[in-house]
């Protein structure tokens, strides 16, 4: 009895050391390093800029690339290789992702195999704001977590610039977003020739059409970005509404996300709809080039503004979205992004 | 009317019946008498066809059990199992009714409702007819398994151990009840172990003892306390009542 | 209370459905605006100028319609299904799910939300059939002349553990947005009624219904117990697995049309018999007309009262249950 009480005192005592020196290596690293404050206020350093960079968040990893640091990914989210959209989109953009050579220590969400990540001796791992356990873990390796959210246009305008400072390419990082400033601006100034602005009902994917999106969230940013109002006024993120309720809110235009406009065309009891009678349903597709967590929402919202108030001196839309995949990823890639 | 013939059945290597040679007659009142575990119930379960015969015959008016089908099978063999726990407060009529089930498919036709007042009359269990069956008393719901018996009217009725809940004025009643069916053109066969009340009201027994039948070895005395010690392990004496032998066990020892 | 004379109740899905029409979430357009247009379609009078009566009728026709045939159906489906069960297994706490039925189909639906291979409400009939396959494969004894009830439903929990273990699996391995497809459609999805979902779930239900009407006598003969079914010489044997069957086919109709809506079925036959009693030639048809109409009630309180869809199971709890503690406080049970 006796041995086995000193053999737990023993246990608990190894467990609270490491917590403590773990600790102590991050306010070394403070001193003289590189630090951010990510999503959840946490300090972040890394002592140089990172050379090992694992992102099992698939807005993140998208934003590396579009920084050029995708040389220096060594892990991804295994959402890559299952989901067919991203795999196209990232096969073209990185060889070894084509090849299925880059790890992948996560499945999903909520499954992160917490050893294979450690064995790929990271110096920066970005993850999702959801998977807390996953991050406590790594902070007490000493590892640093940086934590990702882009929940709204602000925030991801923050976090791209956050992954710069952490991997060293702030000057592309500004590069990005003057560019997305000036965007921006343009599709206000077009918005501010137009008589009124338009309403739009956003329904989710997967032919759930009465599933939307309210005040509060990432898809009510870019349609305010494109120069319209999300009707639905309530704050809950994702509400179902009852179909008589929107025949009578009868929005200007419809946005579905990666789902076929025939299936709203097809509704009989939505035939009444201004939106349907005037063909005005768009598709956001392929979704790779419209994330609206990274900072593409610009071009989701630049899509969206063009659609909806189309004008006589208008560039095709095309031309639009080539530019600014142009700028975020070159010339090459963009043109292969939408074939 | 019913001939078993070499009988066997083993429940795995259990051998419970052994080689049983049985005749019940027509319009007659059976009753087959035995200590606990000597095989009365299996026999009874195999004669009412709850469990399938393998080794030997039983049949009924020639032909075995297993060619009697649906309606026919329905018309011939009604019994009356041991244990009936109900959940449901059936009203008693409800409950008789239901005896009619083979006959009439999806609902039950104005004659078998007159049947069921019938035999509510003839067990004098009319004043029941629209309780709820779970309020009525071990004894009356007795009775109205009978009458749901009686309203399917079949050839032969099996009873398993009928009297064992019942108190003495059902147990008499009911016996009597029985003699008086087996003279309406039925043939009634009863499981039972009180010898008393079989010598008392049944036209023909039989006796079973581990497993196999057993007979006394002159015809005339199944009172003859020897048979009957080899038969329940109990030494008895006889007594004469008016016309009937009864036994009681021996009570030297108090 | 007496028990109620049943003749009382053909007229009600009737007035139900009459009643069900005029209720809505819209907040410009009251009940009285839609008698009116009810008026203005049959005599003419002209309440609404010509595009607001098309909206309208739109609405009556396309949205509300639907939906209100669906939530009946359903109603008296699952209302009826539980009633057969709980004869069959001589229990009153079975409900059709104790046969596994509603794991299935879950995880039926989440599959094919997860692969989308098949719709996911012709996936979840598919598997919601294997389940109570799988629970009377289970159960099934070669050397027992009928199958034990009481192991058709330890066999019954294995198989919706089995099940449920999937449909966490696949959970798991899921995107947010998948996720939260799957836990939506699980919840219960009536307000995604259309004919189309009308149509293919009004003969399944017909022919479940009008085949447990059919044996509504035989079930009193089955609820009294296997042994004295043969006691009268009937094999119970052939109507338990007829029984199994329809009530299947309209528990895995049910959730596939409308998701996952629970312990309707099991609160429902006990309130109906507590109106009319147990003999099952009152019940049966008493559960179709009372369970669908209890239905169409709770489902006209969730589009009243919120202009945002909450599932409908959520309901049934919130406004069954006390409906069901005072009808338990006031009626004299005879349970044994």
């Amino acid at each position: 009895m006796k041995l086995f009480t000193s053999l737990l005192t023993l246990l608990i005592l190894c467990g609270c050391s490491s917590s403590e020196q773990s600790g102590k290596a991050q306010e070394k690293l403070a001193a003289h390093s590189i630090c951010v404050f990510d999503s959840t206020n946490t300090k972040v350093c890394v002592a140089k800029p990172a050379q090992r960079i694992v992102s099992l968040f698939e807005s993140g990893l998208d934003g590396l690339y579009m920084l050029g640091q995708g040389h220096k990914v060594i892990g991804i989210p295994a959402e890559v290789y299952i989901q067919p959209l991203l795999f196209n989109a990232y096969s073209k953009i990185d060889k070894r992702i084509a090849n299925k050579q880059l790890a992948t220590p996560s499945q999903g969400a909520n499954a992160t195999n917490i050893e294979s990540l450690v064995l790929l001796k990271p110096d920066l791992v970005i993850v999702g704001s959801g998977q807390t356990q996953t991050i406590e873990l790594l902070r007490q390796f000493g590892i640093a977590v940086y934590v990702m959210e882009s929940s709204t246009y602000q925030q991801v305008k923050e976090e791209l610039s956050e992954i710069a400072i952490l991997s060293g390419a702030q000057k592309r990082a500004q590069e990005i977003l003057n560019f997305s400033d000036e965007i921006v601006a343009e599709v206000a100034a077009k918005t501010a020739r137009q008589p009124n602005k338009q309403s739009i009902y956003y329904a989710w994917s997967g032919g759930r059409i009465f599933s939307t999106s309210g005040r509060q969230s990432i898809t009510n940013d870019f349609i305010e970005l494109a120069g319209a109002y999300n009707i639905v006024q309530t704050n809950t993120n994702q509400p179902n509404v009852n179909p008589e309720t929107l025949i009578e809110w009868n929005p200007d235009n419809i946005v579905l996300w990666n789902t076929n406009p025939q299936l709203i065309y097809e509704r009989k009891e939505l035939q009444g709809l201004s939106a349907v009678q005037n063909r005005k349903v768009f598709n956001l597709s392929p979704a790779f080039i419209y994330n609206p967590h990274t900072i593409k929402i610009i071009i989701t919202a630049i899509y969206l503004n063009h659609s909806i108030y189309p004008e006589n001196s208008d560039l095709p839309v095309s031309a639009l979205q080539q530019r600014i995949l142009t700028k975020l990823y070159g010339e090459h890639l963009a043109k292969t992004f939408v074939q | 009317m019913i001939q078993i013939d070499q009988l066997n059945y083993a429940y795995g290597h259990k051998q419970v019946l052994k080689n049983i040679h049985l005749e019940f007659p027509e319009n007659q009142f059976s009753v087959i008498l035995g200590r606990n575990g000597c095989g009365k119930s299996t026999l009874f379960k195999l004669m009412a066809g709850l469990e399938p015969v393998k080794d030997g015959l039983i049949r009924y008016s020639g032909k075995p059990l297993s060619d009697f089908k649906g309606k026919d099978r329905a018309a011939l063999l009604g019994f009356l199992p041991q244990f009936h726990k109900t959940v449901f407060p059936f009203l008693v009529k409800d409950v008789v009714i239901t005896g009619r089930a083979a006959f009439s498919r999806y609902r039950p036709s104005k004659s078998d409702w007159e049947r069921v007042d019938q035999a509510l009359l003839d067990l004098d269990i009319e004043h029941l007819r629209d309780r709820p069956y779970t309020e009525l008393s071990g004894g009356e719901r007795q009775l109205v398994m009978i009458a749901r018996i009686l309203v399917q009217a079949p050839k032969v009725i099996l009873l398993d151990e009928p009297t064992n809940h019942l108190d003495v004025y059902y147990q008499s009643y009911l016996m009597k009840k029985l003699r008086q069916l087996s003279r309406q053109n039925f043939t009634v066969i009863a499981i039972m172990h009180d010898p008393n009340l079989a010598f008392l009201f049944a036209d023909h027994l039989f006796f079973m003892r581990q497993h196999e039948v057993v007979k006394p070895e002159t015809k005339t005395r199944i009172t003859d306390p020897k048979f009957l010690k080899s038969v329940y392990d109990v030494e008895f004496h006889e007594a004469m009542i008016q016309d009937k032998t009864i036994v009681i066990p021996d009570h030297s020892w108090l | 209370m007496e028990k109620l004379k049943y003749y009382w109740f053909y007229p009600l899905p009737f007035l139900m459905i009459f009643i069900s029409l005029l209720i809505g979430p819209t907040q410009t357009l009251s009940a009285w605006d839609y008698t009116l247009w009810g008026v203005q379609a049959v005599f003419g009078t002209p309440y609404f100028d010509a595009e607001q009566f098309r909206l309208m009728q739109n609405i009556i026709v396309n949205v509300r319609l639907p939906r209100i045939l669906l939530t009946f159906m359903v109603g008296a489906a699952l209302a009826t299904a539980g009633n057969g069960l709980q004869a069959l297994f001589r229990n009153p706490l079975v409900d059709s799910y104790v046969l596994g039925i509603s794991s299935g189909a879950a995880f039926g639906a989440a599959l094919a939300l997860s692969l989308s291979w098949l719709s996911p409400n012709l996936s979840a009939f598919i598997f919601g059939v294997c389940a109570v396959g799988l629970t009377y494969l289970f159960a099934h004894q070669k050397h027992a002349s009928q199958t034990s009830l009481v192991m058709v439903i330890l066999s019954g929990m294995i198989v919706s553990g089995l099940f449920l273990a999937g449909l966490t699996i696949i959970q798991y391995l899921s995107d947010p947005f998948k996720l939260q497809a799957i836990v939506q459609w699980t919840m219960g999805n009536l307000h995604q009624a259309s004919w189309q979902k009308v149509q293919y779930a009004v003969l399944p239900i017909c022919i479940g219904l009008a085949g447990l009407f059919a044996m509504r006598w035989r079930l009193n003969l089955m609820a009294l117990g296997a042994e004295e079914a043969q006691a009268v010489g009937v094999n119970p044997r052939w109507e338990q697995l007829l029984l199994i069957a329809l009530v299947t086919v309209c528990t895995s109709t049910s959730v596939a049309a409308a998701g996952i809506i629970s312990l309707y079925g099991l609160f429902m036959p006990h309130i109906v018999r507590m109106l009319v009693g147990p003999d099952h030639r009152y019940s049966i048809p008493a559960n179709m007309v009372l369970g669908g109409s209890f239905l169409l009630l709770i489902d006209n309180f969730s589009r009243v009262l919120l202009t945002f869809e909450i599932p409908i199971g959520i309901f049934t709890m919130l406004l069954g249950a006390p409906f069901f503690l005072l009808l338990m406080k006031t009626q004299r049970t005879h349970w044994a």
